[in-house]
């Protein structure tokens, strides 16, 4: 690793990545089962509006997808870095992506963590 | 863009294959999720609308659009994508920290398999009320 790229830790990254990993095998695929499939009648569902709203106010689902968010953001932005160091060799562009991606990830944490509360 | 140069520049055998198909549907799941939350948020603000008609006509609008069959097939390989970067990711944990590196390809194989048998079950599901739902249910 040469140059302007990210000065990240690899090593955390590495390990955070399969803890991330672990925890999003719960609460992605919990999330895809709770609204795309009702387990019971063995069938894929459409939510309700009143169902969306119901969860939106619920504190437990709020507490489940902080976790999920905590989790899968550090996680894509991560592995998205990790691409960027592997095929980016310019270092303007891969200092300028690398900031992309960090803005990505704060965005996207931020924006969701205030559709939770 | 050199393809080789990306694409090819291992031998495209079990691990390198595993290794891609990890890395396309890793982006495009962080792709995907930077969408999500921002529609989400859309779904979120109108249900806080005070005015019952106003809040009724901005929800239709995100769930129209979320209950589209476009989009509802579109779902589908989004449900593949996450199915094998789970799968894949509990094979490069085994690969990590158990013996997996000895039997890799049959972990790989093993993937697979899980994967095909998962997509056609849970991948059918979608599918039928997608084309259910095209029929005017919900």
């Amino acid at each position: 690793m040469r140059g302007a790229d990210a000065k990240r830790s690899y090593t955390f990254w590495w390990v955070f990545q399969r803890f991330s990993g672990v925890l999003l095998l719960f609460t992605l695929l919990g999330h895809i089962f709770m609204v795309h499939f009702n387990l019971i009648d063995f069938r894929a569902v459409s939510l309700t509006p009143e169902e969306v709203a119901r969860r939106f106010a619920d504190p437990h689902m709020q507490l489940f997808y902080l976790l999920f968010l905590l989790m899968a953001v550090p996680h894509g932005i991560n592995g998205l870095l990790n691409a960027i160091d592997d095929y980016i060799r310019k270092d303007g562009w891969r200092l300028a992506l690398t900031w992309a991606a960090w803005t990505l990830g704060i965005v996207v944490f931020v924006w969701g963590a205030f559709t939770l509360v | 863009m050199d393809a080789n140069r990306y694409l090819l520049r291992y031998k495209w055998r079990t691990g390198m294959l595993a290794w891609i198909g990890h890395r396309l549907t890793g982006l495009g799941l962080v792709l995907y999720l930077s969408m999500h939350v921002f529609v989400t948020r859309a779904f979120s603000d109108a249900a806080g609308i005070r005015d019952a008609t106003l809040r009724a006509q901005e929800f239709a609008k995100v769930y129209d659009l979320l209950t589209h069959p476009l989009f509802g097939f579109l779902e589908i390989l989004l449900l593949a994508a996450v199915l094998y970067h789970a799968l894949n990711g509990i094979r490069v944990l085994i690969v990590d920290f158990g013996n997996g590196a000895r039997y890799h390809k049959q972990l790989w194989a093993a993937v697979m398999a899980v994967f095909a048998l998962l997509m056609l079950v849970f991948g059918g599901l979608m599918a039928a009320h997608v084309i259910h739902g095209m029929g005017g249910g919900a």
